[in-house]
């Protein structure tokens, strides 16, 4: 009797964890939507910021620009470092302490704040290598944010690949570099993509190691690598910091949401296709 | 004619020693079964062969010859193509059937679409899947059934021209009816191919090879023509072990 008052009890509390949570999530989008539907059309989306004081009309098409090339540049930075670390751990590291003394680092790594990482990019690269506040700055500050997170999914993934099956392939006299190119990586496609998108999910959200590194108020559209942007947090973070215009940064708010519910959506089919394969 | 020559061969994980000096010649174009009890190093000494037992982390002193010439010699590449091993759980690689069986040859250079579904079509045939399978070349290979996954892992170990064929109880895991296909197959390859079968399964062991070699606790115990192993045992051991005595 005892026990079953306790499933009881345990069955209400999760029941109501998860409906608060819910409730939560669909109300700040709703209250979003509602708020910021009304200022999206194609003026809002495809122009830049005008109006005195600057943002309280026109549209936003930079910060999307922006923002959106941040995360590519982002991406691409830390993909290539966090794939590469995740191979030499599982397949090529063969001491135990050099394996533990790499997870510390990327462990630390992943927790230290990201405004702190904002100033460590704008004293390296700013500063010191001289790009300026720049789309290449920004982007690989995030590009070290988002580091540890896509490597640490990707060791996952390749240490769950099946050793059978990797043994089978050097069994034929194959490679390793060969064996990791045609069979470990088409393997693993669909989770290391996976990983990759969820990380620009995070990355294009992040408003502090853009604001030091790469983010010009009302910067146009970047012409290089090397111009500063405006990126869709920052943007939000000016409208309503400066008090412009609450009806803008609602409509900022609810489109830097659609497109972290693509990229999420992306992230699942990618995980369902995977599942398909199997 | 031997292909294989092993001599005072022990090999060891760490400080635990799994096969014991153990001596025997392999004959090109027979099939010779290792038999003995779980855990007594029948596998260990597979792999031993063709040097996957350095994946594993284990490691050997003594001699094996491969066509006269020590194993450490050959470059091991060149080594595993020429002596394949299927391993006990078969291990399709989770692609299509046709990828399974170019694998290899195109990272030995046959890039021709031509030479390529020539190979293909020939190792379907050998190992008895053409007429199964040839009009689902582009199915994932995963999606076979148990008998045709392990066909196709030998297949794909022979796409590589190997030839030794190192086989771990290829039909641990298989029923009556594709146990006799894969024996079947077995006796066909051995005309162009040396086979080592490691087997639990006794009757087998009698019904496909030439020589048999029976293992207990890394021993070789005793070794000779199937016949005379089964029919005239020269060793007790190996009396009580066919009588079923060690399971």
């Amino acid at each position: 009797m005892r026990e079953k008052l306790k499933d009881s009890v345990f069955k209400i509390w999760i029941g109501l964890s998860t409906s608060l949570v819910f409730i939560v999530v669909v109300y700040i989008f709703l209250y979003i939507f509602i708020n910021g539907a009304g200022s999206i059309n194609g003026e809002f989306l495809f122009s830049a910021p005008k109006g005195m004081p600057i943002g309280s009309e026109g549209g936003i098409f930079p910060a999307i620009v922006g923002s959106l090339l941040l995360m590519v540049i982002a991406c691409a930075f830390a993909s290539i470092l966090a794939i590469s670390t995740a191979i030499y751990l599982v397949f090529y590291c063969t001491s135990e302490k050099v394996k533990r003394l790499i997870h510390l680092i990327i462990q630390c790594m992943s927790g230290v704040p990201s405004i702190i990482l904002g100033l460590f990019g704008y004293t390296l690269l700013v500063l010191h290598l001289g790009f300026g506040r720049s789309l290449i700055s920004g982007g690989i500050t995030l590009g070290v944010m988002i580091f540890p997170y896509i490597q640490v999914r990707v060791e996952k993934t390749l240490i769950e690949v099946d050793k059978a099956v990797i043994t089978s392939s050097y069994a034929l006299g194959v490679s390793k570099v060969y064996t990791l190119f045609k069979l470990i990586f088409p393997m693993c496609k669909f989770d290391i993509v996976s990983a990759i998108t969820l990380a620009g999910g995070f990355a294009i959200g992040a408003a502090a190691p853009v604001i030091l590194t790469a983010a010009v108020i009302f910067a146009p559209v970047p012409e290089s690598i090397f111009s500063p942007v405006m990126a869709l947090p920052f943007h939000l973070y000016i409208l309503t910091g400066e008090g412009i215009s609450l009806e803008k940064a609602y409509g900022t708010a609810l489109v830097l949401m659609l497109i972290l519910l693509v990229i999420n959506i992306i992230s699942v089919i990618l995980n369902f296709t995977r599942k398909e394969h199997e | 004619m031997n292909i294989l020559e092993i001599n005072n061969l022990n090999v060891s994980y760490g400080s635990k020693q799994v096969i014991k000096n153990l001596s025997m010649n392999i004959e090109k174009n027979k099939i010779t079964a290792v038999i003995g009890p779980s855990g007594c190093g029948k596998s260990t000494l597979l792999t031993t062969l063709n040097l996957m037992i350095a994946e594993n982390g284990g490691s050997f002193t003594g001699e094996i010859l491969f066509k006269g010439k020590d194993i450490l010699s050959y470059e091991i590449d060149y080594l595993r193509r020429m002596i394949g091993i299927v391993f006990q759980k078969s291990t399709p690689f989770p692609f299509s059937i046709y990828k399974n069986l170019t694998y290899a040859p195109k990272y030995y250079g046959i890039k021709d679409k031509n030479r390529l579904n020539e190979i293909v079509e020939n190792i379907l045939k050998r190992v008895g899947l053409y007429d199964e399978i040839n009009k689902n070349l582009n199915m994932l290979a995963t999606k076979l059934s148990g008998g045709q996954q392990q066909r196709l892992c030998i297949g794909r170990a022979l796409t590589v021209e190997p030839e030794i064929l190192l086989l771990d109880e290829p039909c641990s895991a298989l029923d009556r009816k594709n146990t006799a296909n894969i024996e079947e197959m077995l006796l066909e390859l051995s005309k162009d191919y040396t086979i080592v079968v490691v087997t639990h399964n006794l009757s087998q062991a009698k019904r496909i090879s030439d020589y048999t070699a029976f293992i207990l606790d890394g021993e070789l115990i005793e070794y000779d023509t199937t016949e005379n192993v089964f029919n005239n045992p020269k060793d007790d051991r190996t009396r009580e072990y066919i009588k079923g005595i060690y399971g």
